[in-house]
């Protein structure tokens, strides 16, 4: 079955993917290995999802919000962390890991959240560094002395679920326990894992001496058995644990994976195969797990083997793969979804059914007798009719990893087909058309590509999700920092947005957090007590769709602003004048003024008074706002709000000497059409137009641009009057063609850093017309003014 | 206008799109060439220097149009129907930049041996002969001057764009 692991979206690592790292890494000379740029990468993009995921794990291990599946997630991660950067030559995250998995054996993993937080740290650091994004982390001896410190006081435990000593206990079937969420990661990395190791097995009875391809499948089963073993799926352990000790046993020599032995081999493969395919109908069911047919006999035969007794090639095992084959093959050609990699994919009532009527399969339907029949005893009491369970269905999803470039070119494309399929529609040569036909083609066409569009537009939404748990982290550590008690919740972490933007807002997301927790909430939970509020403070982040924008939210119930001292600190220092009267909101806004703070003293965290300008500048660079609401005593909430998307403004065209221009209209504030005279010449030098008893200054676009035509006067153009930094300007230009939703273009060599230009967006007659960056323009009008070069007016 | 530019690399044998600007026929390598269009509407970006023609909408690609008239300081005259843009990728900084270059009229892809090419002659201080990497030389048309166009539309130019628009 070849499948494209590459495009493989499972963010868990697996040791298929070892494997071909392994394939592929050329050790060189030196003994360092030699790698290829893309394996590295690849191994690097998983690395960083895995270590969100554990630290959002971490996190609610802290809490004891999910206990062991979140356990066996961060134990997941550490292994396959081990077991990759061990292949790739990376000993130090091997050996960390290592350190780590020994430590978490004896220790109640609770305990050992702040150090696996450091941990963390340490890994994310070095994944960093060999990204190539930051410096070198401290020495790995430091990190895994920190674990020694923990491990010591620990009370030793059993053996560890994948000591192959340990005996095994009886496969306890019942209602999945596993996280539903786990699973389907698991049933997808399970199927490639047998599709390698079958793969394997080929070139390996073909060739029983290759010990590349046995140890491969070694490495499979042993993947498996720890796997399976995580999400508490005993009899799948079990299995992949006698197949293991039996190939163990080939691995030294003692036996040779050729004909009775292969075959055994090859059914163990096939019954692993068969026994996740239940796995996965039993969560896409709801219902109870069952053991497939011949189970018992294939598990006697493996131990056999491992103990030294070779098969005849007449024993059952070679007709028991085809036991298990037949139905899986029968199935399979049924139901294309569950071709690749056993996924299925929201299974038809109908296929359900027959899968489960049909008892060659190797599903024993719960509520039949031959349940009695199962050939493990000791299942049948652990079966119990799920009743609880049966509503726990869990869809699964597949996702392909695809290069950015590729989407963009993709989206690129669509653009373009949408500005060729308005040519069409819109073609004069269509009136003289009579044919009814054509125009319900047309219409088609137009449904469509608007269609493509909106899917274009939505491949690059993500969700927010990840920026949102690193401020959850950043929550805790700060709150462990400052000796605050904080609750931080969080919602609508799956609000999707543009990439762009989600790589963009941690920054300010960061610094508005930091202020919440170090100004916001109370220095001292008594503080809080004697405000009549509880102990802990809260902190919120909210995420929401509402009018086409995407609003983020960041609550406290804290102290609050405190408008007069903002006010007074204000006039302290002459931003303000003493006469001046402010608006509330005005007065908040005072906060983002660079080097405002009104923080008796500067903290570690917070108080320099650069955050909150920093916030204010990431903040428009995305083309967002920010507002506040505060209620001293009772808390403060700041909320961002941001557009969907970076590549689409909402612009209004105007002309200027019959030349097209965009001026995004989230910066013009009114558009005038001056009265002759409105517009007055001050000291002979500049244009000015009063607005609202305000002078502003008039720039005419045509002269800034030194286009053609220019001999228009104020009253027979449109004044934009248009705001930047809260200066406000009048620009002229000819007249307004219209407005509509802009698809930006950014500008490459030689154009790209023009002063006013911001980018170019190709209009519905396929011509470019460039976006006007409105600051830019500013800043060109006055240095026009500077050096005296506006002309008094004709 | 940059005097620095020198053509540092040589031209070797190979497949040449051949163009005229003006009496001059010139070449460029092939391979950097990924297509060839008619003259279509460009879009003047205001405030940059006169050779820089504009930008234009390559099929939903917002690419950069550099007039080589102007460039190499020649009059200015009206496009004809046979004025050309001929759409290169330049290498920059491990990424590939698309650019449009107007010529005055496409001629023919030939094929030059080593034998047909001779170094650079110096020409003095002549804008164009910056850019010369050889001269090829075809019986019937005489030469054609092998252009450098990494060079052409080089970075020191962007920098000097750079600086003229702030």
């Amino acid at each position: 079955m070849p499948r494209k692991k590459h495009d493989d979206a499972t963010p868990a690592s697996s040791g298929a993917t070892a494997e071909k790292i392994l394939e592929r890494a050329v050790v060189g000379t030196d003994g360092s290995p030699f790698l290829d740029e893309d394996i590295l990468n690849e191994f690097l993009t998983r690395q960083k999802e895995c270590l969100l995921e554990t630290e959002k794990q971490l996190l609610e291990l802290e809490n004891n919000a999910c206990g062991e599946d979140c356990m066996a997630g961060v134990l997941r991660f550490l292994h396959t962390l081990k077991g990759e950067s061990g292949l790739l030559g990376f000993t130090d995250l091997a050996d960390v890991c290592h350190a780590a998995e020994d430590m978490l054996q004896d220790r109640d993993p609770a305990d050992c959240v702040e150090t696996l937080l450091r941990l963390h740290d340490w890994i994310v650091a070095r994944v960093g560094h060999l990204a190539g994004e930051n410096d070198a982390p401290a020495a790995v001896e430091e990190i895994i002395a920190t674990f020694a410190a923990v491990s010591k006081s620990a009370a030793p435990q059993a053996a560890t679920p994948a000591s192959p000593a340990r005996p095994r206990t009886n496969p306890d079937l019942g209602p999945l326990n596993g996280d539903p969420e786990m699973l389907p990661e698991f049933l997808s990395e399970a199927g490639e894992h047998l599709e390698d190791a079958e793969e394997h097995l080929l070139t390996l009875e073909s060739n029983p001496d290759d010990s590349e391809a046995l140890a491969a499948i070694f490495r499979a089963f042993h993947t498996l058995k720890g796997l399976a073993g995580f999400l508490d799926l005993g009899h799948i352990q079990d299995f992949a644990h006698r197949s293991e000790t039996m190939l163990d046993q080939a691995r030294k020599g003692a036996i040779r994976v050729e004909g009775p032995i292969a075959d055994l081999t090859f059914g163990a493969v096939d019954m692993l195969k068969q026994l996740i395919e239940d796995v996965g109908t039993a969560m896409t069911q709801g219902s109870s797990l069952v053991l497939a047919d011949g189970y018992d006999d294939l598990l006697d035969q493996l131990i056999a083997v491992t103990e030294g007794e070779i098969p005849a090639a007449t024993t059952a095992a070679a007709p028991e793969p085809a036991v298990v084959e037949a139905p899986a093959a029968a199935e399979a050609a049924d139901e294309p979804d569950r071709v690749s990699g056993f996924i299925p994919l929201n299974l038809p009532p109908k296929a359900q059914e027959k899968a489960s009527d049909e008892p060659a399969s190797g599903f024993i339907p719960l509520n039949l007798p031959a349940k009695k029949a199962a050939p493990e005893p000791a299942t049948a009491p652990a079966t119990p009719p799920a009743a609880g369970t049966t509503s726990k269905i869990t869809r699964l999803k597949e996702a392909v990893r695809v290069d950015a470039d590729r989407l963009d070119h993709l989206v690129d494309t669509i653009g373009e087909l949408v500005i060729a399929e308005s040519m069409v529609s819109q073609s004069a040569d269509l009136d003289t058309s009579t044919s009814p036909h054509l125009q319900s083609c047309i219409d088609h066409l137009d449904k469509i590509t608007r269609d493509l569009q909106e899917i274009g537009m939505s491949l690059r939404m993500v969700p927010i999700r990840p920026v949102f748990q690193k401020m959850a982290r950043l929550v805790r550590d700060l709150a462990a920092k400052t000796g605050r008690k904080i609750t931080f919740d969080m919602s609508g972490e799956d609000t999707e947005l543009d990439k762009a933007v989600v790589d963009k807002i941690g920054d300010p997301l960061v610094h508005m957090v930091r202020n919440a927790v170090d100004h916001g909430i109370e220095k001292t939970p008594q503080e809080r007590i004697d405000a009549g509020k509880p102990e802990a403070g809260q902190v919120d982040l909210h995420a929401y769709h509402k009018g086409g924008r995407i609003h983020i939210e960041i609550s406290d119930d804290g102290r609050g602003l405190d408008k007069n001292r903002i006010l007074a600190k204000a006039r302290e220092r002459g931003i303000v004048r003493d006469n001046e009267v402010l608006s509330e909101r005005e007065i908040y806004n005072l906060i983002f003024k660079p080097g405002f703070s009104t923080a008796e003293q500067v903290t570690e965290i917070s108080g320099r008074g650069v955050g909150m300008d920093v916030v204010r500048r990431f903040i428009e660079a995305l083309r967002g706002t920010v507002e506040i609401q505060s209620e001293l005593g009772q808390g403060s909430t700041f909320c961002i709000s941001l557009p969907l998307t970076l590549a689409i403004i909402e612009g209004m065209i105007v002309g200027l000497a019959g030349v097209n221009y965009i001026i995004p209209t989230l910066s013009i504030v009114r558009l005038i059409r001056p009265q002759p005279g409105e517009v007055t010449t001050v000291l002979g030098d500049g244009e000015m137009i009063s607005v609202n008893e305000e002078l502003v200054p008039v720039f005419r676009l045509g002269r800034l641009f030194s286009a053609d035509g220019e001999t228009r006067e104020p009253h027979e153009g449109v004044l934009m009057i248009i705001e930047d930094d809260n200066r406000r300007a009048a620009l002229l230009v000819d007249e307004l063609v219209g407005q509509q939703q802009i698809v930006i273009k950014s500008l490459s060599e030689p154009v790209q850093d023009t002063v006013g230009v911001a980018g170019g967006a190709i209009l519905s007659d396929g011509n470019v017309a460039l976006i006007l960056d409105v600051s830019g323009i500013v800043r060109i009008a006055q240095n026009r003014a500077e050096a005296g070069e506006v002309a008094t007016p004709a | 206008m940059t005097t620095e530019v020198t053509a540092t690399r040589t031209a070797h044998a190979g497949k040449f799109l051949s163009f005229s600007i003006g009496e001059e026929e010139y070449g460029l390598e092939i391979l950097k060439v990924q297509e060839i269009n008619g003259m279509m509407p460009i879009t003047r970006v205001p405030r940059t220097p006169e050779w820089v023609r504009g930008v234009i909408n390559l099929r939903g690609r917002v690419i950069p149009v550099v007039d080589l008239r102007l460039k190499f300081g020649l009059e200015s005259i009206p496009d004809t129907e046979r004025t050309c843009i001929i759409v290169v990728q330049l290498s920059r900084d491990d990424r590939t930049l698309v650019m449009g270059i107007v010529v005055d009229e496409v001629s023919e892809v030939l094929n030059l041996v080593d034998e047909q090419i001779e170094p650079a002659p110096n020409l003095g201080s002549d804008t164009a002969a910056d850019f010369v990497i050889g001269v090829g030389k075809v019986d019937e048309q005489g030469f054609v001057l092998l252009l450098d166009i990494d060079a052409v539309l080089g970075s020191e130019e962007i920098e000097v764009v750079a600086a003229a628009s702030v």
